[in-house]
């Protein structure tokens, strides 16, 4: 084959990969231009200045970070065993993970009503036994957002621990560490970029949570109302303030997603 | 390499293109309708002869906001004045046209085991109540019905749309909600509704418009003389409407 | 703290079952052609690799002893093992990482890194302290490795072909340290290594596997006078003498001299293969220049040569054909001349 390969002469890549490249852009970066377009610039602080956006981008913040930290705690032992364990039928585990990121969202809140509301498989028992009931509550935010968040999480993290050489884990063993030391002291660091990138997704997706959130939890200004839901409702009735609000929303995300992604992702 | 991303290429653009009709027009008729007419609306479409009808749900104001970003529809329905208002003063509808009403009740699961009797019971701190969003029609009558009969209810969520209430009463996980008369008689067999002498002072109206920049106008027309013709109310009734 | 071996692994389609012993302070340097299971047997012998059969006794300790069901995991052993691939943990300084292994054994860090401060100051890489492991040469590394395995004071210390990896112009430091970390120690020690100099030089005693046994065991010159194999023969059991060289001169042992055909100056070891050496009846003339006069101390068949061991000036071992050894009349006590050319010294520093 005598034609360059895919870098071209002057690194310049062929036409054949930059027109699709160049068209995933445009499909990417229009409707935020579209947003950006359509924003009210004047009002825009005005808008943003409300009570109920303020408590919206509280719950927003704090909950989606709660949902990060939750399925971090769950979702790293998860997929560790992923990773390495050897038993049978790993591969259905790994599916189950992966369930919530092809559910629609607004499914997956019905299926946590089925399993956690009042009527639901555990959430009966929670709610004779403990008194304690989930739907319309912070904590089902919560909940909604760690169950769409998980399969982000646990692939990335299965990746990582895959990806650890185990000679390392070896010569921690030689040198008297034993299976937790050498957890945390080599395994995590040495995954640490993966599971970093894991969190980033997983933070981002709690943060973007709607369908799921809505059904489960409900929307109530300050209790449930995320930034997300806020944006659905003021869409009914005044357009300008829904964009102020995803503006917003898009703001955090475009701001921890580029920093984190300099700072601890890169390889 | 490159014959597998072009046939990618174009498999996702005829997909697209097939997906969107380049020519909307010819075929069907669009109907936009607030949610609580799902169960008549559904049934007159049966006894529709024009064209392939397309009925698309949703809150009133969602709806007119779509039609407001340009969203093709060839008759929006309404369940109150104030969002057809919108529509009228941005001069997108021909002269709306009032073809039902509606009274508010509340919902409560089948058997009322919370022995809800009245709208100040809803005050009471052991229940939980939902209402619908105050953006959305239903969520405007149940605040002013609520307003007239004096009583402050915390609801533990503002549902976008009335269908939503009524079904978090149906699924056990509120114990009462404010719908329209026709939403529980939807739900029949999970829900029950409990009668407010305060709801007569509340006027739920519903009113449907052709859309002027209707793609099928002769269909449209037709569609909303059904609605008020005998076959429509006789739907509308037995949906548990009330007469215009 | 004496190492009784008995180790029996299938591993991968591969059959180890060798048996070994260390006593406390010794190094034993086992050798052995690539595949032999030599590797296999360390990490055996460290608890990467459970037995099928045998016993692994430490001391009073078993380690490892299927038919009692006992196996201790390489974290309890007590047993410190340098890669050749000295696995330098990527994301620790040189410092922690030779902390790493007191840390776990249960210092805080302070300590630990106090610790490890001194065996780096040891291992002659103080200076790399602050380092990541990317930025070490192979031989910098390896000091690093070795300063973590021995921080831990491991009873047993095994090394994995430690110097393989290391460039010939780093060998030689990293040998004298090797050599005098490990003549230190109070614990026995197994060295593998594909090089006879190392073996000689760095080993007690040196044990040979092959096709996963053992086939020879015993000291660098045993086995020069009677190999048992063609492995041995060409790979271990060579002549290694270790002197100060001063121009072309090595000084070895007693004062005996042999000259070298290039230049040098300082610590040097002499390689000289069995083949290279020479015997003669008389004296003989000629360009050699090295001749001395020996007496036979032993001769060895071997295949179609005969191993001979000369006792005289510099105790040698040459190899001769079997023809040749009839015409000479070898027997204990004949005395010869043997004849070695200086282009066939291979010299090595260190």
């Amino acid at each position: 084959m005598t034609r360059a390969g895919p870098r071209g002469d002057r690194g310049l890549p062929p036409w054949w990969i930059a027109v699709p490249a160049i068209v995933a852009l445009a499909l990417l970066g229009l409707p935020i231009a579209g947003l950006l377009a359509r924003a009210s610039w004047v009002r825009l602080a005005a808008d943003l200045a409300s009570p109920e956006v303020v408590a919206a981008l509280r719950l927003s913040v704090v909950c989606s970070l709660a949902a990060t930290a939750l399925a971090l705690a769950l979702g790293l032992p998860l997929a560790w065993i992923l990773a390495r364990g050897r038993l049978p039928g790993l591969r259905w585990l790994r599916a189950l993970a992966t369930l919530p990121m092809v559910l629609p969202p607004v499914v997956g809140g019905v299926a946590l009503l089925f399993a956690f509301g009042r009527r639901g498989l555990v959430g009966r028992w929670l709610a004779t036994s403990f008194g304690v009931t989930l739907p319309f509550s912070a904590g089902a935010v919560v909940l909604a957002e760690t169950f769409v968040a998980l399969p982000f999480l646990v692939g990335a993290a299965e990746a990582g621990f895959r990806q650890v050489d185990r000679r390392y884990e070896e010569a921690a063993a030689t040198l008297g560490a034993g299976p937790l030391r050498t957890l945390i002291g080599v395994t995590l660091p040495l995954a640490l970029p993966s599971l970093g990138a894991g969190a980033a997704l997983g933070w981002a997706r709690a943060l973007g949570e709607f369908g799921a959130t809505i059904t489960f939890a409900g929307n109530l200004p300050g209790v449930t109302q995320t930034l997300p839901l806020a944006v659905y409702v003021a869409l009914e009735t005044r357009p300008e303030a829904a964009i102020a609000l995803s503006l917003l929303l898009l703001a955090i995300s475009v701001a921890v997603l580029a920093v984190l992604r300099d700072r601890w992702l890169a390889p | 390499m490159r014959g597998a991303l072009a046939t990618l290429l174009a498999l996702g653009l005829l997909g697209a293109a097939a997906a969107s009709e380049a020519d909307p027009a010819a075929e069907t008729l669009r109907v936009f309708a607030a949610a609580s007419l799902a169960e008549p609306f559904q049934a007159l479409v049966k006894s529709w002869t024009g064209p392939p009808l397309q009925l698309q749900l949703g809150a009133s104001s969602a709806l007119v906001v779509q039609i407001q970003e340009g969203a093709p529809a060839d008759v929006i329905a309404t369940a109150d004045q104030p969002t057809m208002q919108r529509l009228v003063d941005a001069a997108l509808v021909e002269t709306p046209q009032r073809f039902a009403t509606n009274r508010l009740v509340i919902a409560v699961e089948k058997g009322n085991p919370k022995h809800v009797a009245k709208l100040a019971d809803l005050a009471r701190a052991d229940l939980v109540v939902v209402l619908a969003a105050p953006e959305v029609p239903a969520g405007r009558y149940a605040r002013q019905l609520l307003d007239a009969a004096r009583v402050t209810v915390a609801p533990r969520s503002l549902e976008e749309n009335v269908k939503a209430v009524a079904n978090k009463v149906a699924l056990g996980e509120a114990d009462a909600g404010i719908v329209y008369a026709s939403d529980a008689q939807a739900l029949a067999d999970r829900v029950e509704a409990v009668e407010v002498p305060e709801a007569a002072t509340v006027e739920v109206t519903y009113w449907i418009a052709p859309l002027r920049a209707a793609k099928a106008p002769a269909a449209a027309r037709d569609f909303v003389a059904l609605l008020l013709s005998r076959t429509g109310r006789d739907a509308l009734a037995k949906a548990g409407f009330g007469p215009p | 703290m004496k190492l009784v071996a008995d180790v029996a692994v299938t591993s991968g389609g591969f059959a180890l079952r060798a048996a070994l012993e260390a006593a406390a302070g010794e190094v034993v340097a086992v050798a052995g052609p690539n595949g032999a299971g030599k590797s296999t047997l360390l990490r055996a012998l460290a608890g990467l690799v459970p037995l099928d059969a045998g016993e692994i006794r430490l001391g009073e300790r078993a380690l490892d002893a299927p038919a009692a069901g006992v196996f201790v995991p390489p974290a309890a052993r007590g047993v410190g093992l340098v890669f050749q691939d000295h696995r330098l943990f990527p994301h620790l300084s040189v410092l922690d990482n030779v902390a790493f292994g007191v840390r776990a054994n249960g210092a805080p860090r302070d300590t630990a890194r106090r610790r490890a401060a001194e065996w780096l100051e040891r291992a002659g890489a103080s200076h790399l302290a602050a380092k990541r492991p990317a930025a070490l040469s192979g031989g910098e590394a390896q000091r690093v490795a070795l300063a973590r395995a021995l921080a831990i004071e491991p009873a047993l210390l095994l090394l994995d072909e430690p110097l393989a990896a290391i460039d010939a112009g780093s060998k030689p430091a990293l040998r004298r340290l090797l050599a005098a970390e490990l003549r230190g120690r109070s614990g026995p020690s197994l060295l593998v290594t594909h090089d006879p100099v190392e073996a000689a030089v760095l080993g007690h005693r040196v044990t040979v596997l092959e096709g996963g046994t053992v086939i020879e065991a015993g000291s660098p010159a045993e086995l020069a006078a009677e190999p048992r194999s063609e492995y041995v023969a060409d790979h271990v059991g060579l002549n290694v003498f270790r002197g100060a060289a001063s121009g072309h001169a090595l000084t070895i042992g007693d004062g005996a001299e042999l000259r070298l055909a290039s230049a040098c100056e300082g610590a040097f070891t002499a390689v000289v293969h069995p083949r290279a050496v020479s015997l003669y009846p008389a004296r003989p003339d000629g360009s050699p220049r090295n001749t001395w006069p020996a007496t036979v101390a032993a001769a060895t068949p071997f295949g179609e040569c005969v191993r001979v061991r000369l006792d005289g000036a510099i105790p040698i071992v040459a190899e001769v054909t079997a023809p040749a050894a009839a015409d000479l009349a070898l027997a204990p006590g004949r005395p010869l001349w043997v004849s070695l050319k200086a282009t066939e010294i291979q010299v090595v520093p260190g």
